[in-house]
């Protein structure tokens, strides 16, 4: 709605059903408490001269609106709760001047920012004609084009760099996608059409929306005979188990060359057991040569570990000794195989929704380049894992595969994949605003984050960080909050009741979905000054607007490789008093030796989550218990350990930590606590903290520090030093620098980064 | 730190069992370790199959690196071996106040407490049974498809990250 005309907002001015006023010890200002009637009370205005909907059409919006109210933010309890009845009603401003504060930008502060939440008590004297019926929905889209569009925060890229395994990240409004961030990457197909995708994260909350869109009933399949090559093992092998027995033969012989060993009679048992059944095979003299080729390669493998158990000390274990992985022989050829495929739509059955195929859960299967770190993939390749997705038809070339919470039980499928949604644009480049464009098909929001709804997100991020949730400040304005946008919902239905009238159930959905969005974008600003305010007094400013003006308040979030982070104020704001804090400490992360290379060619020190979207390695295999046993997939670890003894071969030290520790995304132990590393799975996490200052003082070997989503090596959060384990491995990362141009991390030249200390 | 036994018989006895020197059938591929930790109340909260490896840190006798195994799933080609991400298997750690071995040869560790606890968990490794037992051995045939040197990382027990492309 625009915010430019006082006239056009005068009816705006009270809401038609406010009878009273609430005053309400809200830190930035007062408000009154939410209306709590029903839907169906608000949708009962006759007495108030609204419009009269018939009984079947109220029956529906009082539907569509309960379930506007309860997805909106739970009902805050701020004062007394009027009677029954006695339905309150609240108005965001007063009159003109409530107008007017609806177009101050969120940093002014102060008196006239107040004013955005202060009730009027005009409710029962309202004259008919100041009610916001009067205004029709053909003003209030006027006024939509009248108001000045805000810049996103990050411009959506049109064409994605190709092969950049990390990808590009896109700041999406709301909280449909874990981190509001949805990643775009373009895969490299080895030809001028790359495969362009959106990686995202649905929070549950948002599932019920999209599965709304979908028509996933029992789809009507008709079977097509289609000509394909097909890899896989052959049908003899997989009866006489070869592959099986010689890989098992393999591993008691290998058990026993490490640590020079007796083979036992088990070992030469297994032996023999494959011996025959590759022999079996050999003798059969209706064999195809394709199997004969087989049984032929299982008895080479045979023959290796034949040679190992008679000479078991002729090779080294670790130079040459260990018998090679005996991987399965696979063969390839032309099949032609039966598919099944959607029958199309018959005529009169479009329902409007997107039709979508459940099927086994599956992954994009991409490969990286080790020396380029260009991530690639087919479009096509998939990889199992285990669980169900849905795979969708968005038109125009479009997919979607979405991986739900519900059908996924978290005890035995995947945890970290369920809410996963990747949308597929056609082949070729120049998608990447369609990509999230195409988020609306799935009813999820697809407009990118502009800077108000930047600068919650930012706050939302420094109370958790910095702990404030407990604050009764805090806690009052984030109830105000929520209140607020409840407020606005129902202020928005009263001045739109009229337009539900000759609507049907889809378009009455489509209604409480505008009204939704509409009263969150307008209650923004509100909710922003509310919150800052609070946050401020919380952390000893003397309001929102001192907070705001301090040196180290940026509500704006940084690119970080494939996704965003956000910074905490306590630490921008007191770089002294963290360095003071941190002297003589550095973040270190052991990658092993002889990886830097890989490491690099990335350019990331990636969560196992993102390195699997990146395809650097495949199923996590891990089901909910799992996942809490290794700490959560979204983080990546860091340690903190003493400069002066970082320097191992190895590692990746950041003598710099604040460059980690001014993000607001990380949380931290003084030790391996088993069984409550994952802070949202309901164990204890005890020790765990999120305070820069005592994570300064962790004095174990063991501490670990988790970043969310990982770090980006090539921005500012680059490593200060990586010790290389040999000379050659430190000239292939120079190497890969200068193949790349890169003469700097950090601002730091890449010669006095990578270091090789000659041990 | 305190021992109410040697160091030798303790680590000994840590290592016998992580190698399977405990097997019945005396082939040490049949037996190995799990490790089963306890918050203070006597809850069970951590229980897998450990990898045959361990290393008691250089700068801190009482800290002990272990690599408790996680996850896994089929390997599409042969669904009956199972691949294991080597970033979700990663290194964990035990920082004891006390160790002690009982008498049926597991190895009893009291964890220093973290932050705020008054008292800190009891990890105890003892011979691996049932599905860790079953887990161990699909570890071990995973293990045996590596290279040489990519065991060897993984035995060196000093990445916090897996940076390989060998099921990585």
């Amino acid at each position: 709605m625009g915010t430019n005309s006082k006239t056009s907002h005068q009816p705006y001015a009270v809401a038609p059903t406010a009878t009273e006023v609430a005053e309400l010890p809200a830190p930035a200002g007062a408000v009154g408490p939410p209306p709590t009637g029903t839907a169906a009370e608000l949708l009962d205005m006759s007495a108030l001269g609204g419009p009269v909907l018939p009984p079947d059409l109220q029956h529906l919006v009082q539907e569509k609106l309960t379930s506007v109210l309860e997805q909106a933010a739970p009902p805050a309890e701020i004062g007394p709760a009027p009677a029954k009845g006695e339905a309150a009603g609240g108005e965001l401003g007063g009159g003109a001047a409530g107008a007017d504060a609806e177009e101050e930008e969120p940093e002014e502060d102060g008196p006239a920012a107040e004013q955005h939440v202060e009730l009027q008590s005009e409710g029962a004297a309202i004259p008919e004609a100041e009610l916001a019926f009067e205004l029709d929905s053909a003003e209030a889209d006027a006024e939509e084009e009248d108001e000045p569009e805000e810049e996103a925060l990050w411009t959506v890229p049109v064409t994605p760099p190709v092969g950049v395994a990390a990808g590009v990240p896109a700041l999406i409004s709301g909280h449909d996608l874990v981190d509001s961030t949805a990643t775009l990457i373009s895969y490299n197909t080895g030809s001028d059409e790359p495969r362009e995708v959106l990686l995202a994260h649905l929070s549950e909350d948002a599932e019920g929306k999209l599965l709304d869109a979908l028509d996933a009933g029992e789809p009507k399949l008709v079977p097509i005979q289609v000509e394909k090559e097909v890899t896989g093992r052959l049908g003899m092998d997989e009866q006489h188990k070869l592959a099986e027995l010689v890989g098992l033969a393999a591993k008691g012989v290998n058990g026993k060359l490490k640590h020079g060993e007796e083979m036992t009679t088990k070992t030469l048992s297994q032996y023999q057991a494959a011996q025959k059944a590759v022999g079996a095979v050999l003798d059969n003299p209706a064999l195809t040569d394709d199997e004969k080729t087989m049984a032929q390669y299982y008895a080479g493998h045979l023959a290796t570990i034949g040679e190992r158990m008679e000479n078991p000390k002729a090779l080294p274990y670790l130079e040459g000794g260990k018998i090679p992985m005996v991987t399965p022989y696979l063969h390839t050829g032309m099949a032609t195989v039966t598919e099944y495929v959607p029958a199309p739509p018959e005529e009169g059955e479009d329902d409007g929704l997107l039709k979508a195929t459940k099927r086994s859960a599956s992954r994009i299967k991409a490969t990286i380049d080790k020396s380029t770190g260009t991530t690639s993939w087919d479009g096509e390749t998939r990889s199992k894992a285990n669980g169900i997705e849905y795979a969708i038809d968005l038109g125009d070339g479009y997919r979607a595969v979405y991986r739900p919470y519900a059908g996924n039980d978290p005890a035995t499928t995947e945890y970290s994949m369920r809410g996963q949604l990747e949308i597929h644009a056609p082949a070729g480049a120049g998608h990447g605003q369609d990509l999230v464009g195409r988020l609306e098909q799935l009813h999820l929001n697809n407009r990118a984050m502009k800077a108000p709804e930047g600068e919650l997100t930012y706050l939302h991020a420094n109370i958790t960080a910095q702990g404030l949730a407990k604050n009764t400040g805090v806690q009052q304005a984030l109830e105000t909050a929520h209140a607020l946008e409840d407020l606005q919902v129902q202020e928005l239905f009263h001045e739109r009741a009229h337009e539900a009238i000759g609507l049907d159930a889809t378009e009455l959905g489509a209604f409480a979905k505008r009204i939704q969005l509409e009263a969150a974008h307008k209650v923004l600003p509100k909710k922003v000054t509310v919150l800052r305010d609070a946050v401020a007094k919380a952390t000893g400013f003397a309001d929102g607007a001192a907070l705001a003006a301090s040196s180290g308040y940026d509500p704006t979030p940084s690119r970080s490789a494939g996704w965003s982070s956000w910074n905490r104020f306590d630490v921008t704001g007191a770089p002294e008093q963290f360095d003071a804090a941190w002297k003589g400490k550095s973040l270190i992360h052991n990658i092993g030796k002889g990886s830097l290379v890989d490491v690099f060619a990335t350019g990331v020190l990636a969560s196992t989550e993102r390195r699997a979207v990146m395809g650097i390695g495949g199923g996590l295999g891990m089901s909910e218990g799992a996942d809490k046993k290794t700490g959560g997939a979204n983080y990546a670890f860091v340690r903190v350990a003493d400069t002066s003894s970082a320097g191992k071969a190895g590692r990746l030290i950041w003598d710099n930590p604040r460059t980690l520790m001014q993000r607001a995304d990380y949380y931290a132990y003084d030790g391996d606590h088993f069984g409550a590393l994952n802070p949202h799975g309901g164990h204890s996490t005890y020790g765990q903290t999120r305070d820069p200052y005592k994570i300064a003082n962790f004095t174990s070997g063991s501490n670990e520090v988790m970043l969310r989503n990982g770090a980006d090596l090539y921005s500012e959060q680059a490593p200060t030093r990586a010790i290389a384990s040999s000379a050659a491995e430190r000239n292939a990362v120079l190497a890969l620098f200068a193949s790349r141009g890169i003469t700097h991390l950090n601002g730091k030249p890449v010669e006095d980064v990578v270091i090789y200390n000659g041990n | 730190m305190t021992s109410t036994t040697t160091p030798d018989s303790w680590q000994s006895a840590l290592a016998d069992l992580v190698a399977g020197r405990h097997s019945a059938s005396g082939d040490h591929d049949d037996a190995g370790a799990q490790l089963v930790v306890t918050d203070p109340d006597g809850t069970e909260v951590f229980r897998a199959p450990l990898a045959r490896h361990h290393r008691i840190d250089s700068d801190q006798p009482n800290l002990l690196w272990l690599r408790p195994i996680v996850g896994g799933s089929p390997n599409p080609d042969v669904p009956t071996l199972y691949d294991y991400n080597l970033n979700v298997a990663r290194r964990r750690a035990l920082v004891w106040d006390r160790v002690e071995v009982g008498a049926d040869g597991a190895v009893s560790f009291q964890l220093a407490p973290l932050g705020d606890e008054e008292q800190g968990q009891v990890a105890r490794v003892e011979a691996a049974d049932g599905e860790e037992l079953e887990t161990l051995s699909r570890w071990d045939d995973f293990v045996s498809r590596l290279s040489a040197d990519d065991e060897a990382e993984l035995d060196r027990l000093e990445a916090d990250s897996w940076a390989g492309t060998a099921y990585s």
